[in-house]
């Protein structure tokens, strides 16, 4: 079944300058429609407004990390299915099976080239095992 | 947004970040130093430590994605040291000395500055510092009266100055490649106290008597000059602390099947300061070769597929290789084996589990070793540039690469204006110390990357890396301005000494002899024109305007 084209993705990392390259990115080499979040707590209260494609969350982040804002968003119905890649700076095997038994489809490995994250996160997306 | 909008948007982004690595690194080293000065582990040092471990993840984590490659790796590496320390819940003495060693390698990876880039406004930008050296490192400390004259003295010599007030001198960096500090009385040198042992340094003092020169020397202070100062022995003394400390960092070329491993030595070489490609597959390591020229190849004895004694044989089937050094990484305690890996050209043998410390010392030595005996062969005594041969095949070699890789590079021929007059009037001492100060501030005002060569008498060539003519005009008429008002003495009589250059891109002339003969046009046309004056190809009348 052919697959909707990513449009919608909502972004979480707490560091801010990350962020911003990391959106810009996105939005203006990838064309998406990014909802940026500094917080697992921020990006709960903005899912179901967002109605995100697809979830791209930073692992290690003060309070609340990448997999528990996972788990919480899991619990929301807007966001109970919808894909996920984990953005880490450790890129070890065993600890991307570990995200990957937490329901992530990929792994994105930081630092990441803003020319090239757009079609790393398309390229993923099409592969489409999401 | 349009292409080139949505560029310069990444660009200046990226700017921004740039300056936020530059300001976490800083607060990283620092934070490594309060650990290792720390006298007890205890509530204050764990948490600290982990502040400064969540810290170097989130630099590891970025400072790619702004420019600083270099700045990740390191930084990847301080937060393992920093986690086992939070983990083992302890602080270990060799965890401190590592502290200290990755720190300063974060420093330079910093200065290293973001890839590709030449324009100053790309340069890292240090949130402690006014005035950054690029490149060399030379350093000014003095009180605030006397700062911009002596900054002014040591630039005029050609070199790249930092400079900082006396009262601001907390603000250096940890290492410096050399300092001169000019302290008026006693209580400057009480003030500069804290500063010394970051590299060699040079005292200027007022009055300098045997109190002055033992107080200088239970310092460690290197060289004590009296006011007022002799320009050519500052010169010369920056000069022979500068030259050991500023030739290239080691190049290396790791291959181990082992991909964990070929990281792990990478990251150990590099925390050294040495410049390292790594890889996991035997079959890639000639053509890494061809394109790295490394001082060393540090390779692992076995590996399945091609074994790193036929590797070894590869490399020597090339005539250019024959001298390179081979350490081989081995679990093998057979003495035959290991005898046999020599016959085919291994210099050395490091044993398997390998002590980091041990490689980087081993690999220091060969490198330093192989290096000497090649320099000797290749540079020019006078000026410790390359000399003509070795010039030319640089030149091919980049010429072929940047065929591969699609990149230009500019040559530019220069050549010093009028100086069998020179010789003539001041005699060839003087004109030796103009030819040394030329090659002086080549080196000091180009990037470390460019390639700077005697190309005869009085002349001199340089290879711009990744260079086009407009940017090459903007590296070379800086370097001519500078050296046109540097001032040299002989006999009481002050000269000054102009140079013309010409210009030629790769983009125009892919054959050596034609882009070598398209330069040598240009810098007759500059001369012709009246000298002092450098020519780009193309637009040979004026400066280019883009």
């Amino acid at each position: 079944m052919p697959k909707e084209p990513l449009a919608r993705i909502l972004y979480v990392e707490d560091d801010a300058d990350i962020r911003m390259i990391g959106k810009f990115a996105m939005e203006n080499v990838g064309g998406f429609v990014v909802t940026d979040c500094e917080s697992g707590e921020e990006a709960l209260a903005r899912a179901p407004g967002a109605a995100p494609q697809l979830l791209l969350l930073d692992v290690m982040m003060p309070g609340m990390d990448g997999p528990t804002t996972l788990a919480r968003l899991r619990a929301q119905p807007a966001t109970a299915a919808t894909p996920v890649v984990f953005m880490t700076a450790k890129v070890q095997p065993q600890e991307v099976q570990r995200y990957r038994e937490l329901g992530a489809i990929d792994v994105i490995s930081k630092p990441f080239d803003p020319m090239t994250l757009s079609d790393s996160i398309r390229a993923i997306w099409n592969r489409g095992d999401g | 947004m349009g292409e080139d909008a949505r560029a310069e948007s990444l660009r200046q982004l990226t700017r921004a970040g740039a300056r936020s690595v530059g300001e976490r690194v800083e607060a990283l080293a620092a934070a490594c130093a309060r650990l290792v000065e720390a006298r007890a582990w205890d509530e204050v040092a764990r948490s600290e430590t982990a502040a400064a471990a969540a810290l170097a993840h989130k630099l590891a984590g970025s400072g790619a994605t702004f420019g600083f490659p270099h700045v990740s790796r390191v930084a990847a590496s301080l937060e393992t040291v920093l986690e086992g320390m939070v983990r083992s819940d302890q602080a270990h003495a060799d965890a401190s000395a590592q502290l200290v060693r990755l720190a300063d390698a974060l420093r330079s990876a910093l200065l290293r500055g973001p890839t590709g880039s030449r324009t100053a406004a790309d340069a890292p930008v240090l949130p402690t510092s006014q005035g950054q050296p690029q490149g060399q490192g030379v350093w000014v400390v003095a009180p605030a009266g006397r700062l911009e004259e002596t900054r002014a003295l040591v630039e005029g010599l050609g070199f790249a100055v930092g400079s900082l007030d006396i009262a601001q001198a907390a603000a250096l960096p940890a290492q410096v490649a050399v300092l001169i500090v000019d302290a008026a009385d006693r209580v400057d040198m009480i003030r500069i106290d804290p500063l010394l042992g970051r590299g060699p340094t040079i005292l200027i003092a007022d009055r300098v008597d045997l109190d002055v020169r033992l107080a200088a020397a239970r310092a460690g202070i290197d060289a004590v000059m009296a006011q007022p100062v002799d320009p050519a022995e500052l010169a010369d003394w920056i000069n022979g602390f500068v030259g050991s400390a500023s030739e290239a960092p080691y190049s290396v070329l790791v291959v181990d099947d082992d991909a964990v491993m070929a990281e792990a030595y990478r990251g150990a070489l590099e925390a050294a300061g040495m410049v390292v490609e790594a890889t996991s597959d035997p079959a890639l390591a000639p053509s890494l070769l061809g394109a790295q020229f490394p001082d060393l190849v540090l390779m692992d004895l076995q590996m399945p597929g091609i074994s790193g004694i036929e590797l070894a044989q590869v490399i020597r089937q090339s005539r250019r290789f024959l001298s390179l050094p081979i350490v081989f990484l081995s679990a093998e305690q057979d003495v035959e084996r290991q005898m046999r890996a020599r016959r085919f050209g291994g210099d050395d043998f490091i044993t398997k589990p390998v002590d980091l410390d041990r490689l980087v010392r081993l690999v220091r030595l060969r490198a330093e070793r192989a290096r000497t005996l090649r320099g000797a062969m290749e540079h020019d005594s006078l000026t410790g540039l390359l000399n003509h041969g070795r010039f030319k095949d640089k030149l091919q070699h980049e010429l072929e690469r940047g065929r591969r890789t699609g990149s230009q590079i500019s040559l530019v021929l220069l050549d010093l204006d009028h100086f069998k007059q020179v010789n003539d009037t001041y005699g060839h001492l003087a004109g030796d110390r103009v030819i040394r100060a030329l090659a002086r501030t080549l080196r000091a005002r180009l990037r470390r990357i460019d390639i700077v060569g005697r190309y005869g008498g009085e002349e001199f060539g340089v290879i711009l890396l990744d260079t086009g003519p407009a940017d090459a005009y903007r590296a070379v008429e800086p370097v001519r301005q500078a050296f046109a008002h540097q001032r040299f003495e002989e006999g009481g009589v002050a000269f000054r000494v102009t140079f013309s250059a010409g210009i030629a891109s790769s983009r125009t002339h892919c054959d050596m002899n034609d882009l070598i003969a398209a330069a040598d046009a240009m810098l007759y046309e500059a001369k012709r024109a009246g000298r002092d004056a450098v020519f780009v190809e193309g637009d040979a009348a004026a400066p280019p305007s883009g």
